[in-house]
């Protein structure tokens, strides 16, 4: 039951990260983004990048220092990376039908969407891809007794076609003894260092989507209530045309927003992708949805109604099957997990059409 | 249309006539099975290669199905009414290589997939549709019988749902598995899925010997890794869907058993396949796996067929002379003679570790 509810719980809390994105673009401009999952994605594979290509963590500083460096700086590129696209796709194709129907803008968003998966495929290809695993690099001359893991280097091999690739190889076993031999032999085929993967344990990935949940939330909260950008972003929220004739700079405002909710996203993505395993250009499109519906179920344009919003339907997800698989002992209620989910999603919206914190506005008409 | 194609400087086959064969290939170059593609291309490359030293040339017309049954269903449209192909080689997916076979079977034009094991397919397909593969009836046998055999008798089956391959290849490892003194509880999960926190918890509280996959390997893989510890000591055995270069990466370092039957395992013995694998890998720059072993004999077969039928362009010939296929290829003998157009092939077992690693052949059943 435990176990049930902390899954729920972890998988919830990344509904909640990328909902947060689609609730401030709705709350400011009225506008679902769906190209949001696509800021996700983006940021995942920029995490993903850093963490294959850059080889922050084959830096000869004590252990974790690299792998934790690493990690910094894939997540710091992801939420950067995810942001400037974010602005870059609010200024190219959001800016212009700003004053257009929300329908046009709309369908705007879902193009903008495809647009990206399908520049994503283009560029990295469309199958899915092993997220990197943390590597923990050692000096051949420092290794002995037996081998605790598996070891592993890294070989250039270049085929007739004249692409070049980077093969992992096993050098050595677990348990094998480490011996001047075996160093020879390692320097002989070149590897002056080597690396285990270290593997990122289940408890690990869900106390950090969490704990950065929990600390990003009150973050947010300061930003928008504490701040003089944050107060600009709720004028223009209450009233665009009013806000401009104020004096505040709407355009910036906006970028201000999408950047924002990005940000937050890109570091969802890698999160993740490293929970997960793996990275692919339709990877935000499940989750991406899922947030939508986060958001909607939490009442969409609120802040705290996206995160527990994302909460509740990740918990749904998980303990609802649960239930029904204990108590009335269907066992395939698992498979069923997203029809529940989507079921939730109608009662809660029969019940309370504004969702759970969201408040009832009068639209003008 | 017919002067392109002629400047492109296609060689006619002896005895056809002066037009070009057109081979239509669908295969998922992209999407959630793309090594499936990609292996299975590379291996019809180095077929194309092979013929054309040996003076036959073929006009082969890709399309990818981007790992999707619809996908398959109108790639294979194009490629009979406008692209005109004269016999279809595809794909990899059975649920994808039904719809291809339904879809020719209107047009009456042959299909050959290399891949696809699930046991109904050449008999919806109708007559002019073939494999060059066991089927899983075979294969859910050989996996029954290999965790019996070591002693495993309490199984869990993962299973997805979405897939007609995942579900057959579940019900036939059921059948021989129970009949030879085994449990196996089923646990089922959808491709495309990525969060399997819960379907790895219902696994673990069943306590299993054995996990069998009978699903592909971007779900399976990733499973694997998320479980970590959940399953320690607990050996998985999987099906070929699990035959990519990509699943040991997705899977990561783990000390877990895994397994799986396939068609090919790139460093077994025998020296044809040996040859093949060095060339493959000098020009490919990883191993072949089952995918580009397929692929490559696929187009083997469809020219041994070429060559020994009157007129290849009429379909009926054609489909004639691939089911009375008898071949030697780089993945075993495939005799097409039987009933459904299917060959009883041996099956090798491949462990999992780093790479993919060759264990033991099962002979095929007589």
């Amino acid at each position: 039951m435990l176990d049930y509810l902390l899954n729920g719980l972890a998988l919830g809390a990344i509904f909640a990260f990328i909902a947060l994105g689609y609730t401030m673009v709705y709350g400011i401009i009225k506008l679902i983004n769906f190209a949001h999952g696509e800021f996700f994605m983006f940021g995942a594979f920029l995490g993903f990048f850093v963490l294959r290509d850059l080889g922050i963590d084959r830096l000869p500083l004590p252990q974790p220092l690299p792998i934790l460096l690493s990690y910094l700086v894939a997540l710091s590129a992801a939420s950067l990376g995810a942001g400037t696209l974010a602005v870059v796709t609010e200024r190219v194709a959001y800016r212009p039908v700003r004053r257009a129907s929300r329908i046009a803008a709309l369908i705007t968003a879902v193009c903008v969407s495809l647009i990206l998966q399908n520049l994503a495929v283009k560029a990295w290809g469309a199958a899915p891809r092993a997220y990197p695993q943390p590597r923990e690099w050692t000096d051949v001359g420092a290794l002995d007794g037996t081998a605790e893991a598996n070891l592993y280097a890294l070989t250039r091999f270049e085929t007739t076609d004249g692409t070049v690739t980077e093969n992992e190889v096993r050098v050595v076993a677990a348990g094998e003894p480490i011996d001047d031999a075996m160093r020879e032999r390692l320097r002989a085929a070149g590897h002056e260092r080597v690396y285990r993967q270290v593997q990122v344990g289940r408890g690990w990935t869900r106390g950090f989507v969490l704990l950065a949940l929990a600390l990003w939330a009150p973050v947010l909260w300061f930003l928008v209530k504490r701040t003089r950008m944050g107060k600009a972003m709720r004028a223009v929220s209450g009233d665009t045309d009013a806000a401009r004739l104020m004096g505040i700079d709407i355009n910036r405002v906006i970028a201000w927003t999408f950047f924002l909710g990005a940000f937050v996203a890109g570091v969802g993505g890698v999160a993740y992708c490293v929970s997960y395993g793996k990275v692919e250009p339709l990877t935000g499109f499940l989750p991406g949805m899922k947030a939508f519906i986060a958001a909607v179920i939490g009442g969409i344009g609120s802040i705290p109604g996206a995160i527990v919003g994302g909460l509740v339907l990740g918990t749904a997800e998980s303990l609802i099957p649960y239930a029904l698989r204990e108590g009335l002992g269907w066992e395939a209620a698992f498979a069923w997990k997203d029809a529940i989910a989507f079921a939730l999603l109608i009662v809660i919206l029969v019940f309370k059409p504004t969702g759970i914190l969201g408040k009832a506005v009068r639209e003008k008409v | 249309m017919k002067l392109g194609s002629l400047l492109f400087g296609l060689v006619p086959l002896a005895g056809c006539g002066e037009d070009h064969f057109k081979v239509g290939i669908i295969l998922p170059m992209t999407g959630n099975n793309a090594t499936f593609g990609e292996e299975s291309w590379n291996g019809l490359q180095l077929a194309l290669d092979d013929l054309k030293a040996q003076g036959v040339e073929f006009d082969l017309k890709l399309k990818d199905e981007k790992s999707d049954p619809q996908t398959a269903n109108v790639q294979t449209k194009t490629l009979i009414e406008n692209e005109g192909v004269h016999v279809i080689l595809g794909s990899v997916a059975s649920s994808s290589t039904l719809l291809i076979m339904l879809v020719a079977k209107e047009a009456g034009i042959p299909v050959i997939t290399p891949a696809s094991t699930n046991d109904t397919l050449t008999e919806k397909g109708g007559p002019l549709a073939s494999r060059i593969c066991f089927n899983d009836t075979f294969q859910g046998a050989v996996l029954a019988n290999f965790a019996l055999n070591e002693g495993w008798k309490r199984g869990v089956a993962v299973v997805d749902q979405a897939q007609v391959y995942s579900t057959g290849l579940a019900e036939n490892i059921r059948k021989v598995f129970e009949a030879g003194g085994g449990t196996l509880a089923v646990e089922y999960y959808s491709s495309g899925d990525t969060d399997f926190a819960n379907t790895i918890q219902n696994v673990a509280n069943q306590r299993p010997q054995v996990i069998f996959f009978s699903g592909y390997y971007p779900e399976g893989g990733v499973m694997i890794r998320q479980a970590g510890d959940k399953w320690k000591g607990v050996p998985l055995v999987g099906g070929d869907g699990f035959d990519s270069p990509e699943l040991p990466k997705l899977v990561g370092d783990t000390n877990a058993a895994i397994f799986l039957s396939s068609h090919f395992a790139a460093d077994a013995p025998d020296p044809m396949v040996q040859d093949f694998a060095k060339r493959y890998e000098k020009r490919f720059g990883a191993p072949p796996g089952a995918m580009a072993g397929l692929g490559y004999d696929v187009l083997m077969v469809l020219a041994d067929a070429v060559k020994r039928c009157k007129d290849p362009k009429d379909p009926e010939a054609l489909g004639k002379a691939i089911a009375a296929t008898k071949y030697k290829g780089i993945t075993g003998l495939m005799d097409l003679t039987t009933p459904d157009r299917t060959p009883m092939k041996d099956a090798v077992i491949v462990r999992v570790e780093g790479g993919l690693k060759f264990h033991c052949v099962v002979p095929a059943a007589k």
